[in-house]
């Protein structure tokens, strides 16, 4: 079920009335129930491979466990990677199995043809489960947690399960770390009003920036990439500006449901977006877009192979292969392989021509505190994230080749004669997504000093109700929604 | 302290749900012929008319008041079905205690679209009548008979349909209250259809009886149970329908529907069966091919139905007191708005201005007047024309003087303007700006000018120019030339 949908509507306020009533010690059961029900609303034979990860994983916790008490070193530490190995392997052969074994079956079967050979492995019928690429790595982050001795393996197997399935963040994140959403499992959290009131104003804001911003600049976003060349010029660059928003409110809602959600009930989910496109560098954006993948890659993937304390050869290696390896996480294809290459490349130059950019500053006496050389450093790097997105968005090569061959055609009166009206929204949506995203941005950059759901709590009753009525009914008249138009997914459900 | 902070939850989400169903009524687009049911002084109805269109504008309750003394409310809707048919009577029974229930029997016949749509009718045609009734359980209940389950919160909510109206809203939307209808649901069409196929302008012979849906069945059933219940006669009605829309399969239909009226004591009443008798005639009283009644047709049937009504159900009814008063009220403001509508026809099709001023007289106009060059029209007598319609200055004294004119049919006003040099004047009323101008030839010159919020209506010939403003939504009706200087027959150059 989707979070901007009247089952969800229905479905979270009942789960969180029996929670409250359900006595401390059993509403892990609870959730439980609760989330696989979630889980299998959308197709209940996914759910046995959920649970067939959850238990690998868990079985490699307790065995770890198990090893650590042998007394034999060397045979505790084969025993223990031997574990770790077997559950990555595993679990990422599923994730391999449904949603990669399709592409590599293909580019095989292109570079065979090409040398004039036949490839004779057909390509599976499989739909990729949802949200198997967030469930797998929280879980694969749980075994590797309990090998490096960070958390104690988790010896209720329905908690555990738990932790796997829990429902607000199950199918987009954030992905949580075993060593923050375990324990917090096993804690009893009272009922609190002003907490509920917090998770309850997040999950409005992400409703708002879904079912606002998100689905209304969809509609021109789709329909420029999916018939690109039918469009050139300005008319490309604002359907690529356009779809940087979409992806960042879609998701980032996603995650503010999450975290909403979850905190209703007690929990604290960690921060997944931190007003990314304000970012002054690539490498901030990275600390500010999905910070919770960032972080499973930073500690699991880039850390073990030497992070930065290494040569400077390695440890542009390393950078490389942790982007290569996050765009293949986003999507099997090759777009996303090389959207995930150029991220890398970006910041290996970037910090190859460290030293040039200081010498030119420094040479041009440019303050580097002044707000133009800050705005200058955000503009540049929104430039450049959102030209690495058209890679991400185009549906093939051929319309990536399109687009970059005919994004600089120069055409500013689409912006006069009208046309850009005719794109998927009127005149009315498009000018309503212009303020929305000024909006958002508003909203981002207040929320940099003061923290909005602060202010409101401070403000007289009339003012709070008429904020959160003036939200909801916002939401309500100028949300892209209804029936004759299918509420488009979120983006990041089959990543 | 703390209990009253729970309280607030339940208080605000009510004021949410409050504002919410305010909210869904403005965007959900208003059908006042429908709604304006609610209107309707409780329990004083004799009659209820349900169906399709064919009902809708079939049957005229102003004509049955007419006749008749009998008080009716049409609740007819486009491509009705049945099942709807029978939630809007419940819906009915609810404010009203008629004594007959006349229902239209042509969505009886649909067979092959409600095998095509899985039992149920198109999205518009739910539309049309289930966003109209107000929220009961009676609603839900309808919504679940005429919908799939996956579709019901979309007819519950409304503004999921609705919401991105925010475009288009207007004034009307916003109004709440319907006044009390003055044509009490019916919707007159004022056209002829005319076909060279002669053959066509006949009617089917019933052969034999076709199966009905089940569906409908089923519902009619119940319609004839809830009337039962209620103590109310049903009559079945089939207004006069020609071969154009009427097919073999329809009449076969038919015959099995009146098998199925005859089992359950309802009466029948099938025009097709004696059209001729009653003066009917394909060729002059259809409005379309779909065998809608033109407004001719119209006055024919609800005059039959209303006959046979009073005859066979009301002989010796009297009407309440108040109700009759607010009846004949009704009755006389639908009188003026047909009279109305009758000159507006004739006035756009009048040809000189006499005529078209004769016609003008009737109906709620601002007449704006600025003379070019000439409008004493000096060696003919135009001026009788004019003071006719109160225009009293002598312009035909006055060779090449300008001349500006306003008057206003609805309140009497008149103002003339007669000058030897250019004459300027400006006023506001209501929503528009209006300034005029007139530069007669005396003086050099030679200028009409009739600008209205900024836009310039005049035609700027030579006599008089006219704009004709509508007082009822302040729109431009109107605007045409006459030569007042030299053309003696005074005919409207448009």
């Amino acid at each position: 079920m989707l979070f901007n949908s009247i089952a969800y509507l229905i479905y979270f306020p009942v789960v969180v009335a029996v929670y409250f009533i359900t006595p401390a010690k059993y509403r892990y059961i609870w959730l439980l129930i609760s989330s696989y029900y979630f889980y299998m609303s959308w197709s209940p034979k996914y759910a046995v491979l959920m649970l067939f990860s959850t238990l690998v994983t868990y079985l490699s916790g307790v065995l770890i466990q198990r090893s650590n008490l042998k007394e034999n070193l060397k045979n505790k530490e084969f025993e223990k990677k031997l574990w770790v190995a077997l559950s990555f392997t595993i679990n990422l052969g599923i994730l391999f199995f449904f949603k990669y074994f399709n592409f590599i079956n293909e580019s095989f079967t292109s570079v065979f043809n090409y040398f004039g050979m036949n490839w004779w492995i057909p390509n599976f019928d499989v739909l990729l489960p949802v949200g198997i690429s967030f469930y797998t790595f929280q879980a694969l982050s749980y075994t590797m947690d309990v090998y490096r001795e960070d958390i104690k393996a988790e010896h209720n197997f329905a908690k555990y399960a738990l932790f796997v399935s829990f429902f607000p963040q199950l199918v987009a994140g954030p992905i949580e770390k075993s060593t923050h959403l375990l324990p917090q499992l096993s804690k009893h959290y009272k009922f609190n009003y002003e907490r509920m009131k917090e998770g309850l104003i997040l999950i409005g804001w992400g409703l708002f920036k879904k079912i606002v911003i998100a689905d209304r600049l969809a509609a021109f976003v789709n329909t420029v990439y999916n018939n690109p060349n039918q469009f050139e010029g300005f008319t490309l660059v604002v359907a690529t500006v356009f779809f940087s928003f979409q992806i960042y409110c879609d998701f980032s809602s996603y995650s503010d449901i999450a975290i909403g959600s979850a905190k209703v009930m007690g929990f604290d989910l960690m921060e997944n977006f931190k007003r990314p496109y304000f970012s002054k560098s690539i490498a901030e954006f990275w600390r500010r877009w999905h910070i919770s993948l960032g972080g499973w890659f930073r500690d699991y993937l880039y850390f073990p192979l030497g992070g930065n304390r290494v040569k400077k050869i390695i440890w542009y290696r390393n950078i490389m292969i942790v982007f290569l390896l996050s765009g293949l996480w986003h999507g099997a294809s090759w777009n996303f392989v090389i959207w995930g290459a150029l991220h890398g490349v970006f910041q290996v130059l970037s910090f190859e021509f460290a030293t040039f950019n200081k010498g030119i500053t420094k040479f041009l006496k440019i303050r580097k505190n002044s707000f133009s050389y800050k705005l200058y450093n955000v503009v540049i790097t929104f430039v450049l994230v959102d030209f690495a997105w058209i890679f991400f968005r185009a549906n093939n090569f051929a319309d990536t080749k399109y687009i970059l061959t005919h994004l600089f055609k120069f055409n500013p009166w689409v912006f006069f004669d009208g046309s850009l009206y005719n794109i998927g929204l009127d005149e009315y949506d498009f000018k309503l997504a212009i303020i929305s995203i000024l909006f958002l941005l508003f909203i981002d950059l207040v929320q940099r000093k003061y923290k909005l759901s602060d202010w409101i709590k401070e403000q007289h009753i009339f003012v709070r109700w008429g904020t959160y009525g003036f939200v909801i009914f916002f939401m309500i008249i100028f949300g892209y929604y209804g029936s004759g138009y299918d509420a488009t997914e979120f983006i990041y459900f089959q990543f | 302290m703390k209990e009253y902070k729970f309280l607030k939850i339940p208080a605000f989400l009510i004021a949410v749900t409050c504002l919410f169903v305010l909210v869904s009524n403005v965007f959900n687009p208003k059908r006042p012929r429908i709604t304006a049911f609610y209107e309707e002084p409780k329990n004083s109805l004799d009659v209820i008319l349900l169906g399709s269109s064919y009902m809708a504008n079939g049957i005229n309750p102003n004509v049955l008041w007419e006749h008749n003394k009998i008080t009716s409310y049409n609740l007819g809707v486009g491509s009705q079905p049945i099942w709807i048919s029978y939630f809007f009577l419940k819906e009915a029974l609810k404010y009203q205690t008629p004594k007959v229930v006349v229902l239209e029997a042509y969505y009886l016949h649909d067979l092959k679209n409600y095998k095509k749509y899985d039992n149920y009718a198109l999205e518009a045609t739910n539309r049309r009548s289930l966003d109209q009734l107000n929220f009961s359980l009676n609603k839900i209940q309808a919504i679940q008979a005429s919908v799939p389950t996956e579709e019901f919160w979309d007819y519950f909510f409304t503004i999921n349909k609705y919401h991105d109206r925010w475009k288009n809203l207007l004034q009307k939307d916003f109004q709440i209250n319907n006044e009390l209808s003055v044509y009490k649901g019916f919707s007159k069409v004022n056209r002829t259809f005319v076909d060279t196929r002669i053959e066509k302008y006949g009617v089917k012979i019933e052969n034999k009886p076709k199966a009905l849906h089940p569906k409908s069945v089923d519902y009619f059933k119940k319609i004839v149970a809830l009337c039962r219940e209620h103590n109310i006669q049903l009559v079945l009605l089939k207004t006069p329908m020609s071969q154009f829309v009427y097919s073999q399969d329809h009449a076969d239909t038919m015959m099995a529907i009146k098998e199925l009226a005859n089992e359950n004591d309802v009466d029948v009443l099938d025009f097709n069966s004696f059209y001729r008798n009653i003066g009917f005639d394909f060729k002059k009283h259809m409005s379309d091919q779909g065998g809608h009644l033109n407004g001719e047709g119209t006055k024919i049937v609800s005059k039959i139905l209303g006959d046979s009504l009073e005859m066979n159900y009301f002989q010796n009814k009297r009407t309440k007191i108040g109700v009759t008063e607010i009846w004949n009220d009704t009755f006389s403001k639908y009188k003026k708005l047909e009279n109305a509508k009758w000159a507006v026809a004739r006035i756009k099709k009048s040809k000189t201005l006499p005529e078209y001023l004769n016609y003008a007289k009737s109906l709620d106009l601002l007449v704006l007047i600025s003379v070019l060059d000439d409008g004493s029209g000096q060696y003919r007598n135009y001026h009788k024309t004019f003071s006719e319609i109160g225009l009293t200055s002598e312009l035909n004294k006055k060779f090449r003087w300008s001349y500006l004119a306003i008057k206003n049919n609805k309140t009497g006003y008149v103002k003339e303007i007669v000058d030897s040099v250019a004459i300027n004047h400006t006023f506001h009323m209501g929503k528009l700006d209006i300034s005029m101008l007139s530069i007669g030839g005396n003086k050099a010159g030679n200028r009409s000018s009739i600008k209205i919020n900024g836009k310039e209506y005049s035609k700027n010939k030579r006599g008089h120019n006219f704009v004709i403003v509508n007082l009822k939504d302040e729109t431009v009706f109107d605007a045409f030339n006459v030569d007042t200087h030299g053309d003696n027959k005074l005919i409207i150059k448009r």
